[in-house]
C-alpha cells in the first residue's frame, strides 16, 4: 500500500504540474475528485481498513 | 454486467469525454491551424512542440539543450500523459472487476492487435501518452497484442491527423501512412508478440489489485460510486508509481537525442539523392518521439524545404509510431529490450517502405 500512496502523491504532483502548464478545466475537475478520494483512502488507511494489503 | 461495472464503465467513458472535450480537441484544432500556417506565430514553432516555453538555440551547449528539451517535451505531453494515467487507471479498475473486459484485452494474434487499435483510436493521443494508457490498462492481464495495438492505434489512427494530412500533402503520403499503419498493427504487432510469448515475464501485479477486484456493496448506490472512484485512484496510484519514473527516463532519452539531432540537421541533406533522404528521414523519425500531430508539422517543414513526397511519407509514418520513449516504457511488459528494439527496427524498415511507396504513387497521381 505504501507504494500505491507514493504513486498517488506522484500522480497528484504530475496533475498539478499539468494544470499549471495548461490551466484546463478537465484536469481541475479530475484533481478535485482525486484529492477527495485521496483523503478518503488516507482515512481508511489510518483506520486499518487496508491492513491485509502488503504492497 | 452488474451495477458496479456499469458505474466503472461510465467513469471510464466520462474521463475520456472530459479529456477530449476539455482540452484535446481544442489543442488539436490549434495544431491543425499551426500546420496550415494560420497561427499567430508561424515562425515560432519549436523542436518538439508547436510552441515551446524554452527555445533551443544553436548557442546552447548539450547540457542546456537537453534541459530545455526535457522541459519542453514534458510540458508538451503534460495533459496527455496525465490523462493517459487517469483513463488507463479507469480501464484497469474496470478490468479488475469485469471478467469479460479482461478477456477482450487478453485476445491474441491479429484479433488482439485489431481490438487494441480500436481501443486506442478514440484516445487521440500520441504514442507516448497512449503507451502510458495502454500499459496501465493492460498491466494485470492484457496480451502484448492489445498493449501494442492500443499504442499504435492511438498514434497512427488519429482521424483528425489523417484528415489534416489529406488537406496538406499529396494523397500518396496519406495512402502510404494508411498502408504503414495497417501493416504495423495487423502484421508486425502479432508477429513480434509471438516472441514476447516465449519470454514473457510475470505481469505487473500488486496485492493492492485484490482490494480493487473485491465484491461491491451493491445494496448502496452511493457506496458503490465511492468504491468505484476509490478503486480508480488505487489503480492510478499503483501504475503512477511504476510509470512516472519510466516516463522521466524516456523524456530524458528523447531530450538527449534532440540535443544531438535537432531539426536543423534536416536542412543539410536537401541536396542528397531522394532515396538516401528517405533512409535518413526514416532513421531520424523512428528514434524520435513527439506529441500528438507534431509529425504533420515536421512533414510541412520538409515540404517547405522542397523534400519529395517519399521523405514526407517517411516522416509522418515513423515519427508518431514506436520510438525511443515507447521503447523505454514497454521494456518490462515486452519482457526486456529485445522485442521493443525489433519493433523499432521494423518501424524504420517499414518507414523506408512507406517513403518508397509514396514516391511510386506520386508518379501516378
Amino acid at each position: 500500500m505504501t507504494k500505491t500512496i507514493i504513486g498517488i502523491i506522484l500522480f497528484l504532483l504530475q496533475i498539478s504540474l499539468a494544470i499549471w502548464f495548461s490551466k484546463s478545466i478537465d484536469l481541475t475537475i479530475t484533481v478535485s475528485i482525486a484529492v477527495v478520494m485521496f483523503l478518503y483512502v488516507i482515512y481508511k488507511l489510518l483506520n486499518g481498513k487496508y491492513a491485509t494489503t502488503k504492497a | 454486467m452488474n451495477k458496479e461495472n456499469i458505474i466503472k464503465l461510465i467513469i471510464l467513458i466520462s474521463f475520456l469525454v472530459l479529456f477530449l472535450q476539455g482540452s484535446r480537441f481544442r489543442s488539436e484544432g490549434k495544431k491543425v491551424a499551426c500546420s496550415e500556417g494560420k497561427c499567430d506565430k508561424p515562425h515560432d514553432h519549436g523542436q518538439l512542440n508547436y510552441h515551446e516555453r524554452f527555445t533551443v538555440t544553436p548557442d546552447d551547449n548539450i547540457g542546456m539543450a537537453t534541459l530545455k528539451g526535457f522541459e519542453n517535451f514534458w510540458e508538451a505531453n503534460g495533459t496527455g500523459m496525465t490523462f493517459a494515467i487517469i483513463i488507463g487507471g479507469a480501464g484497469l479498475s474496470l478490468l479488475l472487476s469485469w471478467k469479460k473486459f479482461e478477456q477482450v484485452l487478453a485476445f491474441k494474434g491479429i484479433k488482439g492487435a485489431a481490438v487494441g487499435s480500436l481501443f486506442g483510436m478514440p484516445l487521440n493521443m500520441c504514442a507516448n501518452c497512449s503507451a502510458v494508457a495502454s500499459l496501465t490498462m493492460t498491466s494485470k492481464s492484457g496480451s502484448s497484442e492489445t498493449t501494442l495495438g492500443i499504442i499504435l492505434g492511438g498514434a497512427l489512427l488519429n482521424i483528425i491527423g489523417i484528415v489534416t494530412m489529406f488537406g496538406l500533402f499529396s494523397p500518396a503520403v496519406v495512402i502510404s501512412r494508411l498502408v504503414f499503419s495497417a501493416i504495423m498493427i495487423l502484421v508486425i504487432v502479432p508477429w513480434v508478440s509471438k516472441m514476447v510469448f516465449k519470454q514473457e515475464t510475470a505481469p505487473l501485479q500488486s496485492q493492492v489489485f485484490d482490494k480493487i477486484s473485491c465484491y461491491f456493496p451493491e445494496q448502496s448506490f452511493v457506496q458503490t460510486i465511492i468504491k468505484s472512484f476509490e478503486d480508480w485512484l488505487l489503480a492510478v496510484g499503483n501504475m503512477a508509481y511504476k510509470l512516472i519514473p519510466l516516463m522521466l527516463i524516456g523524456t530524458l532519452v528523447i531530450a538527449i537525442f534532440r540535443a544531438f539531432f535537432p531539426n536543423e540537421l534536416l536542412h543539410q541533406i536537401t541536396s542528397y539523392n531522394s532515396y538516401i533522404i528517405i533512409v535518413i528521414v526514416a532513421f531520424f523519425g523512428t528514434l524520435l518521439s513527439v506529441p500528438v500531430l507534431f509529425e504533420i508539422l515536421l512533414g510541412t517543414m520538409l515540404y517547405q524545404l522542397g523534400f519529395s513526397t517519399g521523405a514526407i511519407a517517411a516522416v509522418v509514418c515513423t515519427v508518431p509510431s514506436f520510438g525511443l520513449f515507447t521503447l523505454v516504457l514497454t521494456k518490462e511488459k515486452l519482457g526486456g529490450f529485445k522485442v521493443p528494439i525489433i519493433l523499432t527496427t521494423l518501424t524504420f524498415i517499414l518507414g523506408i517502405g512507406a517513403g518508397i511507396l509514396a514516391e511510386f504513387l506520386t508518379k501516378f497521381m
